[in-house]
């Protein structure tokens, strides 16, 4: 599905999406549907990496689509609709994660979770009674919960370089920052998460 | 740059390296740098084990997010009818733009301005709104005797407020026949000669600067200058 969601993305025409948006502005509102489909994948992507819940982040997307599609009229033309629609889903996921972390502390993994996964990590023969499928997804849990732990403006940061794959530029236009702040920022980052993944040194 | 002096080994373990090349890193982690700047990273990591420290921090946190994996998107279905349809109820979207035109020409300190002088006028209002008159439907405790003295407040000045409160405690406390005893059950306060009955609810009524005058004489009472309290005698029967 996301393969073939970017797919679709990258085989686009240039300026298919404005005169979508043009006919949707027109009173065609059903088109809404096709920018919802070719960009739903990337839009979740984001969710995802923001909030590390497939739940939060069908929500996430969903509230965003809504917003893109309420304020469609806003939209006028000055940048391509991609960068118009990746700026409001970039700007609603922040506003979403300070929402959120004000609501319930983030995600943090108790004492007695982190003793077991070392244990079993730190094993001598672990891997001879546990499948490497396991050790694989708990080591995605680890990292997934040490991205939580991070504040949303860093989080983004390395959602958008990491898992999005955006050079500095585009992520210095969806933020509205320039590439010096991006550059700096995803450094500050790396090592907060790092430091954090400290006891995973060596397995990855 | 130059470097900082160090005054031990230990401060020169924990500063990080002062040079701009420590900036770079992350550009030269994403490949972001020109050819140039790049050779002079690699060149600076080759000779600055601090840098080469950090970099590999970097470069753990990047292949760590490798084993970040996006499930699959499942869309739920989207179906939309006319935008002009579901428009949220409430305030239409043309009059929220028209809202925040008016709050762009108006700059912030005049609005600002504005709202707080309608503050400032209606406490003023509040303070010097009209004070209504108790006359005929004062609470009372006891049955209404026949008043001989009652007091009727001139809502003319801000004191006024005052002496509203008053003339209130007057009405709610409980009847006296004479100081120390309470009309019981059955007494009428009528039976109580009238003279001894006003000075009593005198007595307890009035603020303890005229309490004395009151009590002194009731008919050459009269209330401070400063209030504005008309004591109206009625007809004794």
């Amino acid at each position: 599905m996301l393969t073939q969601a970017l797919e679709a993305l990258d085989g686009e025409e240039a300026g298919e999406d404005e005169r979508l948006v043009a006919r949707i502005r027109a009173g065609e509102a059903a088109l809404f549907a096709q920018l919802y489909r070719r960009y739903y994948a990337r839009t979740f992507a984001l969710a995802f990496g923001m909030t590390g819940r497939r739940e939060q982040a069908d929500d996430m997307a969903q509230e965003i689509f809504l917003r893109a599609y309420q304020q469609i009229g806003s939209y006028k033309g000055r940048s391509t609709f991609a960068t118009w629609f990746y700026r409001l889903a970039v700007n609603h996921s922040l506003n979403y994660c300070r929402r959120e972390r004000r609501h319930q502390s983030a995600v943090v993994m108790s004492d007695a979770d982190e003793a077991h996964n070392l244990e079993i990590n730190s094993g001598v023969g672990a891997e001879d009674y546990i499948s490497e499928t396991l050790l694989r997804q708990q080591l995605q849990e680890q990292v997934r919960q040490a991205l939580l732990t991070l504040k949303p403006e860093m989080r983004v940061l390395l959602v958008l370089k990491e898992i999005e794959g955006l050079s500095y530029e585009e992520i210095a236009e969806r933020l509205s920052c320039s590439t010096g702040t991006v550059a700096s920022g995803l450094s500050r980052a790396r090592q907060l998460l790092a430091r954090k993944l400290e006891k995973l040194k060596g397995k990855i | 740059m130059p470097r900082r002096k160090l005054s031990g080994w230990w401060r020169a373990r924990q500063l990080p390296c002062l040079s701009a090349h420590r900036g770079h890193l992350a550009a030269y982690l994403d490949g972001e740098l020109n050819a140039g700047a790049r050779a002079g990273v690699e060149s600076h990591l080759a000779a600055c084990p601090r840098c080469r420290a950090e970099y590999e921090q970097l470069r753990f946190a990047s292949r760590a997010l490798s084993h970040f994996v996006v499930p699959d998107a499942r869309p739920a279905g989207w179906q939309v009818g006319d935008p002009r349809a579901e428009q949220p109820q409430g305030l239409s979207t043309a009059t929220l733009r028209r809202f925040w035109a008016l709050k762009l020409t108006f700059p912030a300190p005049v609005v600002a301005a504005v709202a707080l002088a309608a503050i400032i006028f209606a406490g003023v209002l509040f303070v010097n709104r009209p004070v209504q008159t108790q006359t005929s439907a004062a609470p009372m405790s006891v049955e209404a005797p026949a008043t001989q003295i009652k007091v009727i407040e001139v809502p003319v000045e801000r004191e006024v407020v005052r002496e509203r409160v008053v003339t209130r405690t007057i009405y709610a406390r409980p009847f006296r026949a004479t100081p120390g005893r309470h009309v019981t059950a059955g007494e009428s306060p009528s039976a109580i000669p009238p003279a001894q009955r006003a000075a009593t609810d005198l007595r307890r009524a009035t603020n303890s600067d005229r309490e004395a005058s009151a009590r002194a004489s009731l008919t050459g009472f009269r209330p401070a200058a400063d209030v504005n309290l008309r004591i109206v005698k009625e007809p004794e029967q």
